[in-house]
């Protein structure tokens, strides 16, 4: 049957919270006034009261894109700066290392840094890899990285966001209704289909329908548009992710705000504390097989030396669509993909999802060629962070029933690749579509203790002083260099002043 | 310390075998590896790549090789792009280049906004005037890239094209001159281990011996080591790649000294046309399915620009390559690990690639057969460098427009890989060309050749529309404006080659 072809007229975006306002807003910005409708269907939003979301600076350049004002966005949602992750231990044996949102680039004189690290570690440096990584030092210090002719609008380089995920919303939607895109709220939606596509969503049940040719499932987790067209992939295949409850709550702001978040590795889980600049955002992992909820209570708020309010516990449900793009539905986010949340990583598989959907956003109801390349490229990059994710649960070296289920489970071939070049030598396998570079492996990688058999023969053969000279060179400058970056509350203060004009 | 040293025996000369002599020498601790490199005066190289690819440069100097000289010693001249003729009669001769086409606008790819334009009935001229580098390539000019990264003079590179015999025989004493012994012989036999099976030894018809821990097959088609000794089957890809001979003859230049290459449909293949400062390289791939290879050697001579200085020489291969290039203590560099036609001047490249992964995955000093990984991971990434190379070749074949001609006819009709497939569809249904960062080729490649075999999209993102038409009409003549300009005063590319890399005419004569 040859599909029927029409000029696309109508994009109906369903969703809720950010996942809905960020892909609406994206679509309408790059479609211009002149292009296809736009139109949001809003349902009620699942947002936990104490949820906050980390944009990772890619998230943040496609902030830029869309024209929103990031001081605005930090004055408006409370927001603090990140430069990373530091997993750290709680009650349990832990090496902390720090997972930096940007590689800083340092170039080392003819050799590469990396393995010229392991080469002085394994003779003895005791200066961690971290300590030479220009954001994990200013992060450790209370400081952000601002580059001296950084553009004033663009913030930190190499810097994230933690952002109440409520006002995030908010602040996103009001710049949706800015650009009076027409939005109809439901409390459910139903799904009509005529032929092989969706030709209606029902609000309440009807008869108030909006009619489309083209549907985007921004729904998150619930899936209420693709979840009946497109099965679900990893759920069985990765028993070793084990997590499956995530409890959220609301701590005290911290006094002095550090560029960080921290992930506080525990026995039989972990908890993270994400500080914004109105309270701290405390999240506790855990699995239902090895805790009860209330014993979950109270792990977090050790976790989290503080008293905890808002408790609000949800399941979870890792896994990928087959397809994240059925007929002519779209999923982008959560509807598209849940992975673990060890790696706030949920923004960023809504801007990968963003940004592949308007790169290949169809102008007519026939798009096959471009559905089977948003499906490929998604299931390609989301199988990437996936497998940095196995990494993460099979190789942490963490005691306990909890860990001990991540290290049980059998690497897919691809990551079974990066792991064997990693631990033959020191070197990044590289695969298309990898979302974390190079330097994450080695972050975590080293992190966990893991040290390569052998390094590649210019490394291994160069003369070691040399080395080391180049290592303690580069260690002192970003020392001093670190010095002179603003404290991360006088910049905030600086922000808000130019946030609130 | 006193441990021993790695013994690592290249078997072969020719580009492939001092490639990776050169680079060994150059980046490996000499306390710690011993090469060898054995070859014999009595075989000849294959020495068809003659044409290159950017990517030399680097290599280059990577070996810490002064361009200037390397180009007055291998007799060079520059490469900006290789022109198709006649791949489709109905369509004009299209060149490949080195370099961009327009540029993004709005995070828009060029090729959207130009059919935008063209959809929207606006005056919109042939892609190809939107790049600097086939405007300078047409013109005959060269200089080198601008740093000024506002002026089209930066939105190009360039390759070389070059003799591979005085190639090798540069880099020979360039290896020689760092520690690299060069044994002169011929392989009898190959000793193994009785227990392993690795390889252990070479013996020579002269009676000698040459014992290795680590050894590298550049013997070419023949594959002593890889295919004949260790026996690593063969993936044939004649099926898509049908070429599998050539005639190749040089003459003296009595046409234009074009700083590209020059690829011209044929009956059964195509004929190349290489300038380099002492002679033209001209030859014909054909496949003999569909062709005699008398009748090959004859429209070769009938095409030529001058007399011929030499006999034709005959050539035969197998497009395709070995289902693994590092297999027990031996890898394949170059032609004895796989061959693709030289249409996009890949072979040096391919060499190149290997060298560069195989110098980062080479087996620690003290331990040569401890660690099968780095040798999957050696393998991994060859067959990736294969697998793109080989759907941007079959791209030329089955576009084309050669009706009733048997080869055309063929490769018109013929089943294409799902990679290749996948590409294709998207590029045809809304201009989104490949999407990889691993391998070859660019974008701005992908979208030259698909441009020039003719292949139309139906339509483009509907986000150019977004931008108001008429701004875009003006970049879109002010940028061929501003490539026409960048044009001036620049040096033909004789004049360059006399001003910086004239080889002595004497001592050229290979």
């Amino acid at each position: 049957m040859i599909p029927e072809r029409r000029p696309l007229a109508e994009i109906v975006v369903v969703g809720r919270d950010v996942d809905l306002w960020l892909a609406a807003l994206s679509l309408r910005r790059a479609l211009g006034p002149s292009g296809p409708r736009v139109t949001v269907v809003e349902l009620p939003s699942a947002v936990p009261a104490a949820a906050v979301t980390t944009c990772p600076p890619q998230v943040l350049a496609l902030h830029d894109k869309l024209g929103l004002s990031e001081a605005a966005l930090v004055h408006a949602t409370r927001a603090s700066y990140t430069h990373g992750q530091a997993f750290v231990g709680r009650g349990v044996d832990w090496q902390p290392f720090f997972h930096a949102w940007a590689p800083y680039e340092w170039p080392m004189d003819g050799l590469p840094f990396f393995p010229c690290w392991l080469k002085a570690r394994a003779a003895g440096l005791a200066v961690r890899l971290e300590d030479y990584c220009v954001p994990a030092v200013a992060a450790r210090l209370g400081r952000v990285v601002v580059a001296p002719r950084d553009d004033d609008a663009r913030g930190p380089s190499h810097a994230g966001l933690h952002l109440e995920t409520a006002r995030y919303a908010a602040c996103l939607k009001a710049a949706a209704r800015a650009l009076d895109i027409p939005t109809v709220d439901a409390a459910r939606v139903t799904v009509e289909r005529r032929a092989d596509a969706v030709s209606a969503v029902l609000i309440d049940g009807g008869p108030a329908r909006i009619e489309g040719q083209l549907f985007v499932d921004a729904t998150g987790a619930e899936a209420d548009l693709i979840g009946p067209l497109a099965g679900f992939d990893w759920v069985d295949a990765t028993p070793d992710l084990s997590v499956d409850r995530i409890l959220t709550a609301r701590a005290l702001r911290f006094n002095r705000l550090p560029p960080l978040s921290e992930v506080r590795i525990g026995p039989a889980g972990w908890t993270a504390v994400h500080p914004t600049q109105s309270f701290t955002g405390v999240m506790h992992a855990y699995s239902s097989a090895v805790t009860s909820d209330d014993e979950a209570a109270r792990a977090a708020a050790a976790g989290a030396d503080i008293d905890l309010e808002d408790i609000e516990v949800r399941l979870h449900r890792p896994g990928m669509r087959r397809g994240p793009w059925q007929q002519n539905c779209i999923a982008v986010g959560n509807a598209a993909c849940t992975l673990d949340p060890v790696h706030d990583v949920d923004a960023l598989v809504l801007q990968l999802g963003i940004v592949h959907m308007l790169a290949l956003l169809p102008d007519t109801t026939e798009c096959d060629a471009e559905r089977a390349e948003y499906n490929r490229i998604m299931g390609s990059s989301l199988s990437r962070l996936r497998d940095f994710q196995l990494a993460f649960y099979r190789l942490a070296p963490a005691a306990g029933a909890f860990w001990d289920a991540g290290r049980a489970s059998l690497p897919p071939p691809a990551l079974e690749s990066k792991l064997a070049a990693f631990q033959a030598r020191g070197l990044f396998a590289p695969m298309e579509d990898d979302v974390f570079p190079a330097e994450s492996w080695q972050a975590m990688l080293t992190g966990f203790g893991l040290r390569p058999a052998s390094l590649p023969p210019v490394v291994d053969g160069a003369a070691m002083d040399g080395i080391t000279k180049e290592l303690d060179r580069r260690h002192a400058a970003i020392r001093e260099a670190t010095k002179r970056m603003p404290a991360h509350e006088d910049y905030l203060k600086g922000r808000a002043s130019s946030g609130a004009r | 310390m006193a441990a021993k040293r790695l013994p690592i025996v290249i078997l072969g000369g020719g580009t492939a075998g001092w490639m990776t002599a050169a680079a060994l020498a150059v980046h490996l601790p000499a306390d710690r590896y011993a090469v060898t490199l054995l070859e014999s005066d009595e075989i000849g190289t294959v020495g068809v790549g003659e044409a290159t690819l950017p990517h030399l440069r680097a290599f280059n100097s990577w070996l810490g090789i002064d361009e200037a000289r390397f180009m007055r010693e291998t007799g060079a001249t520059f490469k900006l792009g290789i022109e198709f003729r006649h791949w489709n009669r109905a369509l004009r001769p299209y060149i490949h280049p080195f370099g961009a086409f327009g540029e993004p606008w709005s995070g828009i790819e060029f090729q959207h906004h130009w059919m935008r334009l063209k959809a929207s009935g606006r005056p919109v001229r042939p892609i190809e005037e939107y790049s600097f580098s086939v405007a300078a390539a047409r013109g005959g000019f060269f200089d080198f890239p601008s740093q000024d990264r506002r002026s089209p003079r930066s939105t190009f590179s360039y390759a070389y094209h070059l003799d591979a015999g005085l190639y090798a025989a540069f880099l020979r004493r360039f290896a020689e001159s760092r520690g690299v012994s060069r044994v002169e012989g011929k392989v009898k036999g190959v000793g193994r281990d009785g227990v392993s099976g690795r390889l252990a030894e070479l013996t020579l018809e002269s009676g000698g011996r040459i014992a290795g821990d680590l050894f590298i097959d550049c013997s070419g088609f023949r594959s002593l080591l890889l295919g004949g000794e260790l026996g690593v089957q063969w993936q044939d890809w004649s099926h898509w790649l049908p070429c599998d001979r050539a005639w190749a003859v040089p003459c003296t230049l009595a046409s234009e000294f074009t700083p590209y290459t020059r690829a011209t449909a044929a009956e059964a293949g195509w004929l190349w046309r290489i300038p380099l400062q002492h002679r033209v390289g001209n030859g014909y791939v054909y496949s003999s399915r569909f062709l005699s290879d008398e009748k090959a050697r004859e429209t070769l001579l009938s095409a030529i620009e001058s007399p011929p200085l030499a006999e034709p020489r005959p050539l035969r291969f197998r497009p395709g390559k070995r289902r693994r290039a590092w297999e027990a203590n031996c890898v394949a560099i170059g032609l004895s690990g796989g061959f693709l036609e030289p249409l996009e001047s890949t072979s040096i490249f391919l060499i190149q690639a290997g060298v560069m992964d195989l110098i980062n995955l080479l087996p620690d000093a003290g331990a040569p057969f401890g660690d099968a990984r780095l040798r999957d991971e050696f393998n991994r990434l060859y067959d990736l460098q294969y697998e793109r190379i080989r759907d941007f070749l079959m791209l030329h074949y089955f576009a084309n427009d050669r009706h009733g001609e048997a080869l055309w006819d063929y490769v018109r009709g013929m089943e294409l890989p799902e990679s290749l497939k996948h590409k294709m569809q998207l590029f045809r249904a809304r201009a989104v060309l490949p999407n990889y960062q691993y391998g070859l080729f660019s974008r701005d490649s992908w979208l030259a050749v698909l441009v020039g075999q003719g292949i139309v999209p139906d339509r483009y993102s509907p986000l150019a529309d977004a931008l108001p038409v008429d701004a875009i009409e003006q970049k879109l003549a002010q940028f061929a404006l501003d490539i026409r300009l960048g044009l001036d005063h620049m040096p033909t590319h004789g004049e360059f080659i006399d001003r910086y890399c004239r080889a002595p005419a004497a001592g050229m004569s290979a």
